[in-house]
C-alpha cells in the first residue's frame, strides 16, 4: 500500500489499520473520525435480532443492517417470532402497518389542511376501521419509495447479497410450522443458543 | 393358434402390447385383410396402465388397478405370443424369443417402450439403499415399494430427481413432487418435510414457456429447484447425491427416474441406436435403415416427448403409412408433426394441460376448441385434473378397444396464444 | 477548507476528507487515491466510478449501493469485493464526490 502524504485528510474506511507515519499524520487521522485512532482488532461486529413482523418494525432492523454492512462491519441477523415474515417469501410482499396502537402516528400531510393537525396523534378509535390498515400500509409503502427505500423482500435480496448473515428461528420455524424453503436468504434456521455463540464479541440489537 | 414357427402367408410382427403395440396391433388387425397374419409379442400379460404409476404412491390409486391382461384388449384373429425377446435379426427378418420361437416377419413394428436402468448410475440400482431409501416409480415394483416408504416416512427431506434425458413422460418426476407436497399437507407433516426438485435441465421444464410457469409453481408450492444438476453417483454411507462438479443433495428419502434406455434384445438386435432406442424417420416412423421396419411409441428416437399421447397420435399417421407400403407398396407419406399434449398433475386438484409439437412449444390458450375450450393450456384448472383422472376410462375403452378418441392428430394453432 | 496534495494533485476536502469539488478529480488522481486504501484500479472499478459520477451529475447526490444496483445494473456482491469493506464510501471518495448520506 502507498504510503499517505502528510497533512493528508483520508476518509474512515474502518478495517484500513490507521496509518502509522510521523505524529502529524496520525494526530491529522484521529481529527478526521471517531475511532481511526483506537487500536485495530478485526472488523466490527453487530447482531440485530428481528422479533416483529409489522412493516415498520421490519425495516429498523434491515436498514441498520443495511447501513452497519456499507461500514465494512460484520453483520448477523436472527428473525425471530413474526420477524420470520420479513424473510418468508410468500409473506414479505405482504407485510402490513397498522395504526392500531400506535399513539405516536401522525400525518403530515394534514398538516396542510390545518396547520397544527400535523402533530396531532391518530385517532385510536378511527385505526380499527374497516380499510384503515390497507389505507396505512399503501401510506407508509409510499412514503418510503419517495425516500427511495426499497420495498422489504428488495431489502433481504441486498442484504443477502451484501454479504449479511441471516439466521432463522429453530423454536419459531417448528413453532408456526414453516416450510424452510419458503424462506429465503437465509444461512441456517438455529437456536437461540448457537445464536448466542455466532454473535459473540459484537453488540447485539433487539427490534 | 396357428404354428409361428413356419410362415405361410403375408405377416407382420408387432413387438411389445404396451399402450402404443396394442393400439397399432389392434388397428392393423381391423384393416389388413384376412390373408395377413398379426403377430403380437409381449413377455407377459400385464398390461400397464402407466400414466397410473403417479397416483399409487400418494396413495390415490390402489396398485391393483393400474394392472389389467394383455389379451383381453388385442383383437380376434391377433396371434399372440408371451415370451420375453432375445433378438432381432432384421437381415434374416426374423425375431428370436426366449422360449425358442423363431417368427419370420415380412414386416416389423417395434413397440416395446423403454426400461429403466438404475444400474448405469454408481451407487443407484446396486447401493445399499436401493428400494430403502432410494426409489423409483416408473415400475409397478417401485410405485408400490415408494407408496409403503412413503408412509413410513415422518420427516426429512426428500429430493424428486431425474438422471438424465431422455425419460419417458418428462414431466412424471414433477407431478410426483407436487402431489408429494399435497400428500404430506394430507399427513400434516408437511413443515418437517422439505422437497427439492434436481434436474439435469436448466429449468423445470424443456420448453421455455411452461419452464417458467412449472418453475413459479415449484415456488408457490414451496419445493427447491436444483437445475443443472448431473448426477455422477449417490453416496450411499452419505446419504448423498454427487454431481460431477462436486455439488451434493443430502436426502433422507430420493425418488429418482433412472436413465431409460430401450429394451436389451434392442442392443442384441441389428435395429436399434446405441441408447436401445430405433432410429425413425421422424415425420413416417419409419426405420431410417430398414424399410420394412417400424417403430411407434417410447422405442423409438423421436425428439418428442416419451409419452402416450406421441404414441397415439403418431399411431393415427403411421398406420396409414404401414398399409400403404404393405398393401400397396407405397412410400410413406403421411407425416407426425411430433404432436404431443400432456396434463401435468400440479397437484391441489388442479392440473395443467401441454400442447406441443416438434416446432411449436407449449403455449398458454385454450384446447381443443378456440376461446370455449374447455380445458385451458398452460393452466391450472380442475377441469383439466377431471380431464386427467377421465383418461384412465378413455385408455382402456376407447384407446385400447381400437376406437378413436375425437382428437385431431396434428397440433392445431386454434386456440393457442402466442407471446413474444 | 483544507486541501489534499498528492503527487502533484491537488483538490480540496471536507473535514473528513471527501471532495469538495468534483471537477478537481481525474482518473489518474482516482489512481493515486486508489493506492491509498490497497485498491489496484481495473476497468471494471472505473465503470462503477464513471456511473457514480454520471449519476450524481443528474440527481445530485451520491449513488447509494441499492441504487447502483437497480439503476446501473451493477450485482452489489460485486461492488463488495471490488470497493472491500465500506464500498459505498469508497466508490464516493474514489469518485471525487462527497460522502453518502442516504440510508439504503
Amino acid at each position: 500500500m502507498a504510503t499517505i502524504p502528510e497533512g493528508f485528510i483520508i476518509p474512515d474506511f474502518g478495517t484500513t489499520p490507521p496509518a502509522v507515519g510521523d505524529g502529524t499524520a496520525s494526530a491529522a487521522c484521529a481529527s478526521a473520525g471517531a475511532g481511526a485512532s483506537s487500536e485495530f482488532s478485526g472488523p466490527r461486529k453487530i447482531s440485530f435480532i428481528c422479533s416483529k413482523g409489522n412493516l415498520d418494525m421490519a425495516y429498523p432492523g434491515l436498514i441498520m443492517a443495511n447501513a452497519a454492512l456499507g461500514e465494512g462491519v460484520q453483520v448477523n441477523i436472527f428473525f425471530t417470532f413474526w420477524g420470520l415474515d420479513i424473510i418468508h417469501k410468500k409473506l414479505n410482499k405482504k407485510l402490513r402497518f397498522t395504526f392500531a396502537g400506535n399513539t405516536a402516528m401522525h400525518m403530515p400531510e394534514l398538516g396542510y389542511v390545518r396547520p397544527g393537525l400535523e402533530n396531532v396523534s391518530f385517532p385510536q378509535a378511527m385505526a380499527n376501521l374497516p380499510g384503515m390498515t390497507r389505507f396505512g400500509t399503501s401510506y407508509m409503502k409510499k412514503a418510503m419509495a419517495e425516500l427511495g427505500i426499497p420495498p422489504v423482500d428488495e431489502m433481504v435480496d441486498l442484504l443477502e447479497a451484501a454479504g449479511a448473515n441471516m439466521y432463522a428461528c429453530k423454536l419459531t420455524v417448528d413453532m408456526m410450522r414453516l416450510i424452510e424453503a419458503d424462506l429465503k436468504g437465509i444461512k441456517g434456521v438455529i437456536s437461540a443458543t448457537d445464536f448466542i455463540e455466532l454473535s459473540e464479541g459484537g453488540q447485539i440489537v433487539f427490534i | 393358434m396357428d404354428d409361428l414357427s413356419v410362415k405361410t402367408g403375408k405377416r407382420v410382427v408387432v413387438l411389445g402390447a404396451g399402450s402404443a403395440g396394442t393400439m397399432m396391433v389392434n388397428k392393423l388387425r381391423s384393416r389388413l385383410p384376412e390373408e395377413w397374419q398379426v403377430v403380437a409379442v409381449d413377455r407377459d400379460d400385464a398390461h400397464m396402465y402407466q400414466p397410473g404409476f403417479l397416483f399409487i404412491p400418494v396413495g390415490m390409486y390402489k396398485p391393483a388397478r393400474v394392472v389389467r391382461s394383455r389379451k383381453k384388449y388385442l383383437l380376434p384373429g391377433i396371434d399372440y405370443v408371451e415370451s420375453p425377446i432375445e433378438k432381432v435379426v432384421a437381415a434374416e427378418n426374423k425375431v428370436y424369443l426366449e422360449n425358442g420361437l423363431v417368427i419370420e416377419y415380412d414386416y416389423l413394428l417395434v413397440a416395446t417402450g423403454t426400461q429403466i436402468r438404475p444400474d448405469l448410475t454408481e451407487g443407484m440400482g446396486s447401493g445399499a439403499l436401493w428400494f430403502k431409501k432410494v426409489f423409483e416409480f416408473y415400475t409397478y415394483e417401485g410405485a408400490v415399494a415408494l407408496r409403503q416408504a412413503l408412509q413410513d416416512f415422518e420427516g426429512g427431506k426428500v429430493v424428486v430427481h431425474v438422471t438424465d434425458m431422455p425419460i419417458k413422460c418428462p414431466v412424471a418426476p414433477l407431478e410426483l413432487a407436487f402431489l408429494l407436497d399435497d400428500y404430506f399437507r394430507k399427513r400434516r407433516i408437511r413443515h418437517k418435510v422439505d422437497i427439492t426438485f434436481a434436474t439435469p435441465l436448466d429449468g423445470a421444464f424443456t420448453k421455455p414457456v411452461a419452464s417458467h410457469e412449472l418453475g413459479s409453481l415449484l415456488d408457490d408450492r414451496a419445493i427447491r429447484l436444483r437445475p443443472d444438476f448431473a448426477i455422477e453417483r449417490i453416496d450411499n454411507d452419505a446419504q448423498e447425491l454427487v454431481a460431477y462438479d462436486g455439488v451434493r443433495i443430502p436426502f433422507d428419502l430420493c425418488i429418482t427416474t433412472p436413465l431409460n434406455t430401450g429394451q436389451d434384445y434392442v442392443f442384441a438386435s441389428d435395429i436399434g441406436d446405441e441408447s436401445g432406442f430405433v432410429p425413425v424417420d421422424k415425420h413416417t416412423l419409419q426405420s431410417t435403415e430398414l424399410p420394412n421396419v417400424f417403430a411407434v411409441g417410447d422405442a423409438t428416437n423421436l425428439p418428442t416427448s416419451k409419452a402416450g399421447a406421441v404414441a397415439h397420435f403418431s399411431s393415427e399417421k403411421l398406420i396409414e403409412n404401414m398399409l400403404g407400403l404393405m398393401l400397396e407398396g407405397k412410400e410413406p407419406a403421411e407425416r407426425f408433426d411430433g404432436h404431443a399434449n400432456c396434463f401435468v398433475e400440479s397437484g391441489r386438484g388442479q392440473a395443467l394441460l401441454l400442447d406441443f409439437n416438434y416446432d411449436t412449444q407449449p403455449l398458454t390458450g385454450t384446447y381443443p376448441f378456440r376461446r370455449i375450450g374447455p380445458m385451458k393450456l398452460l393452466g391450472r384448472s380442475r377441469f383439466n385434473h377431471m380431464g386427467k383422472l377421465a383418461f384412465e376410462k378413455m385408455y382402456w375403452g376407447l384407446l385400447m378397444r381400437n376406437k378413436t378418441i375425437p382428437l385431431p392428430a396434428d397440433m392445431q394453432l386454434a386456440g393457442k396464444k402466442w407471446e413474444d | 477548507m483544507p486541501v489534499n496534495t498528492i503527487n502533484g494533485y491537488n483538490f480540496e476536502v471536507d473535514a473528513e476528507g471527501f471532495f469538495e469539488d468534483r471537477e478537481q478529480w481525474s482518473e489518474e488522481l482516482a489512481r493515486e487515491l486508489a493506492a491509498l486504501i490497497d485498491i489496484e484500479v481495473t476497468d471494471e472499478h472505473l465503470k462503477v466510478l464513471r456511473f457514480a459520477r454520471d449519476d450524481q451529475a443528474q440527481t445530485g447526490s451520491t449513488p447509494t449501493l441499492n441504487r447502483m444496483n437497480k439503476v446501473g445494473g451493477f450485482v452489489v456482491a460485486d461492488l463488495f469485493s471490488l470497493f472491500p469493506g465500506k464500498p459505498a464510501k469508497k466508490i464516493a471518495w474514489l469518485a471525487g464526490l462527497k460522502k453518502p448520506t442516504s440510508c439504503v
